[in-house]
């Protein structure tokens, strides 16, 4: 598994770009009323603003997030479920960012999507056999006997028996479903699989199985994965690039020993320290982070982070919206903050000014709107 | 004397037409004056009816046990009413989807002001009339002692500019606003138990780190005692004075925090323990308990995990013995009953357990998902 950097040539093969995505925006308008439509200012919610975006062949890129940073919208955008606002993707070197209707078909082969509660993504009056089979007639690829014949091997390959096939999804354990999810996702033989939240809603000992499984499953049919998950134990087992959101920006991405080992961002870092620790000697360690998340209609000025920053350092905070920039000491780390590279002995003396502080400052600095 | 002394326990669900369930089934649980005991499972294994039977909140169940004292009192021995006293007042709930719990055309200032008055120490008329004229016509006043006592509430579980807040319904708050808000709404009859069904799990990790701050603080200042219930053994770790772990209707383990996870004896908490993804990178697979727990109606003879343990023995199908690991720590499992020497007998089993699980890790988590599909 490379984990380095992005530039790094290991293998010409492997490091194939396979979706890239630039200046991706998703602007969702709210619906606000007959009058505010004809005449007032037409609001938006800003659910991915601005985010560029690479997946490697064979890689597995992890989004990060709290709820409402925008990371199922970028998911989805990218996959084309969306269409984007603005930006530009390409899959296999194909722009497919304006493309609809028939032209999108082969898209959705390549790109599967497995979604976090498969209870709702199954259809409860068919067999999960018939579903997952669906695809294969829909994109032409097999029919009959071999239809079948395929839909039981993948049944096999994800620890299903056979007779699963004729089970209705409600008659299936939460673990048995997403396992389920997984086949429909893998029976057209995509390229990229797009995980939403693939095992939040399972327990912890079905979680591992089912993490297990994805890691198999990409070693033998040679998939590349985006990973989308609030959990940052769950990336960090599975995904070798890491990028952070927040507020519809990515905030920090590298490696996940960057992430883990070496976060630039304050974020990133509130992030780290609010995992609960069950080692010993670290329990009752973990501290909370303030405030709430931004509204996405109606982002703060500067950097989006600064009204809940505990490393808050003065009025280009609040004035002035960082853009992605290298970390010096890790090659392809990038981080948005107008102050990286401080020591830790700096951050830890640092008092930040209270958030009504910050307005002051915020005025007197003329943040730009 | 424990604030709540549980023994064994059972609960069954009659089914029409089939099988009764038992969903618990031999519980002993005791929670102390001011601590915060979490109870931790997977799903289905009877935790959270568990915590309803306290509240004796599961209708149509049939619910037996050798003892169920609160203070000393037999909760089951209770009348309805002396029971809706004892619900908010000596104990408070907050559940998990606050969504669902609070109502969703009242502001949340009325909903904790109308348990204050329901429950809490101020002096205003709570009769139907009056209830309802406040529910229809006039609103609680912004002076009355209960809406006043409802603003300091919010206030005290950390909620920023709680007047305006009070003023707000549940849709207008965010997630982490409304599980303050149901805590508030808990402690609005200054109970001495609160029982918390899986209060965080639908929350952010940076929000719940806020949320489980404050449920400790509470228990610090109050001389609250919290039943946290919850699937998630970090939130255990980081605040818990003690833990019950169950699984499939049964207690396996119980002990501090600190016995727990520094000295797991059950083979199931190892393996929770194990399968917490942690630590460094891995390129290998992830531990995991082979297979997956056993429907209630369903369940072998003896030991209800013995069918995913690796160190599962012939003496697994008796009934589960109560091993005392050390003072207070209580592991129910056979590896430590049938030697002359219990430690010795210990330490050789644990090392059994730990060459099992690690060993054939791999394997296992290939071998299994095979058998964990039921017939169905």
């Amino acid at each position: 598994m490379s984990t380095t950097d992005t530039t790094t040539d290991t293998d010409g093969e492997r490091r194939r770009e396979l979706l890239q995505a630039t200046n991706v925006k998703k602007h969702f308008p709210l619906d606000e009323g007959l009058f505010d439509r004809l005449f007032g200012e037409s609001r938006v919610v800003r659910a991915v603003d601005g985010v560029d975006l690479t997946v490697h062949a064979g890689e597995t890129v992890g989004i990060v997030g709290e709820s409402g940073s925008g990371k199922s919208t970028l998911g989805r955008t990218v996959s084309r479920l969306y269409e984007p606002t603005d930006g530009s993707i390409t899959f296999d070197g194909e722009h497919i960012e304006t493309y609809s209707g028939r032209e999108l078909r082969p898209i959705r082969r390549q790109v599967q999507y497995v979604f976090q509660d498969p209870m709702s993504a199954l259809n409860p009056r068919k067999t999960v056999g018939e579903s997952v089979a669906r695809p294969l007639s829909v994109h032409g690829i097999a029919d009959g006997d071999e239809k079948w014949a395929r839909v039981a091997d993948l049944f096999e390959e994800v620890g299903l028996s056979r007779s699963g096939m004729d089970a209705y999804p409600h008659e299936l354990s939460g673990g048995q479903r997403q396992r389920v999810g997984l086949c429909r996702a893998l029976v057209t033989e995509p390229d990229l699989v797009v995980f939403d939240e693939p095992v939040s809603a399972l327990d912890v000992t079905l979680q591992a199985q089912i993490l297990n499984l994805i890691n198999r499953l990409q070693r033998e049919f040679d998939l590349s994965y985006l990973l989308i998950s609030h959990d940052l134990n769950v990336v960090r087992q599975v995904c070798d690039r890491i990028a952070v959101m927040y507020a519809g920006e990515i905030v920090e991405r590298g490696t996940v020993a960057d992430i883990f080992g070496n976060p630039q961002h304050p974020y990133t870092r509130s992030l780290l320290d609010a995992i609960p620790q069950v080692e010993s000697g670290r329990r009752g360690d973990r501290k909370s982070l303030g405030g709430e998340p931004p509204s996405a209609t109606n982002p703060p000025n500067g950097c989006r982070f600064h009204p809940r920053c505990p490393e808050f350092i003065d009025g280009s905070c609040s004035g002035q919206n960082p853009e992605l920039q290298s970390v010096e000491s890790d090659a392809g780390h990038e981080a948005a903050c107008h102050w990286l590279d401080r020591s830790e002995g700096e951050r830890a003396t640092h008092t930040p000014p209270s958030p009504s502080e910050r307005e002051i400052i915020q005025g007197s600095s003329g943040g730009s709107d | 004397m424990s604030l709540l002394d549980i023994e064994d326990l059972a609960v069954t669900f009659p089914v029409d037409g089939g099988p009764d369930v038992p969903a618990v089934d031999g519980v002993d649980l005791q929670v102390e004056p001011g601590e915060i005991h979490g109870l931790v499972g997977e799903s289905g294994s009877g935790k959270s009816v568990t915590a309803r039977s306290i509240m004796r909140l599961l209708d149509g169940a049939a619910v037996s046990a050798d003892r169920f004292d609160y203070r000393g009192e037999d909760l089951y021995a209770k009348s309805e009413t002396e029971m809706r006293a004892i619900r908010g007042d000596e104990i408070g709930m907050v559940f998990q989807d606050s969504l669902s719990a609070l109502n969703p055309v009242m502001t949340v200032g009325e909903q904790i002001a109308e348990v204050v008055r329901h429950h809490g120490d101020v002096d205003e008329s709570a009769g139907l009339l009056s209830e309802l004229r406040r529910k229809y016509v006039t609103g609680t006043s912004k002076s009355a002692p209960s809406w006043r006592r409802a603003v300091e509430l919010l206030e005290t579980v950390g909620i920023p500019d709680p007047e305006e807040i009070a003023t707000s319904y549940p849709h207008q708050l965010s997630g982490g606003q409304r599980q303050r808000v149901m805590i508030a709404s808990a402690l609005g009859g200054d109970p001495s138990l609160i029982v918390a069904d899986e209060p965080t799990t639908a929350l952010d990790v940076t929000v719940e780190a806020g949320i489980l701050d404050e449920l400790r603080r509470l228990c610090d200042e109050f001389d609250v005692a919290i039943l946290l219930i919850t699937h998630d053994l970090g939130v255990v770790a980081e605040t818990c004075d003690r833990v019950t772990v169950m699984y499939s209707g049964s207690v396996m383990e119980h002990g501090t925090t600190d016995q727990l996870f520094e000295n797991p004896a059950h083979p199931y908490t190892k393996g929770l323990l194990r399968s917490i993804p942690e630590g460094g990178p891995t390129d290998g697979e992830l531990t995991t308990i082979p297979g997956s727990a056993p429907e209630p109606t369903d369940r072998p003879a003896g030991c209800p995990f013995r069918d995913r343990c690796p160190a599962a023995f012939d003496a697994c199908s008796d009934p589960l013995p109560e091993h005392v690991v050390d003072g207070g720590h209580v592991a129910r499992c056979h590896l430590y009953t049938d030697g002359d020497d219990p430690d010795e007998v210990t330490w050789d089993a644990t090392a059994s357990v730990d060459g099992a699980t690690n060993g054939t890790a791999g394997e296992t988590a290939e071998r299994t998902p095979a058998t964990e599909v039921t017939d169905g």
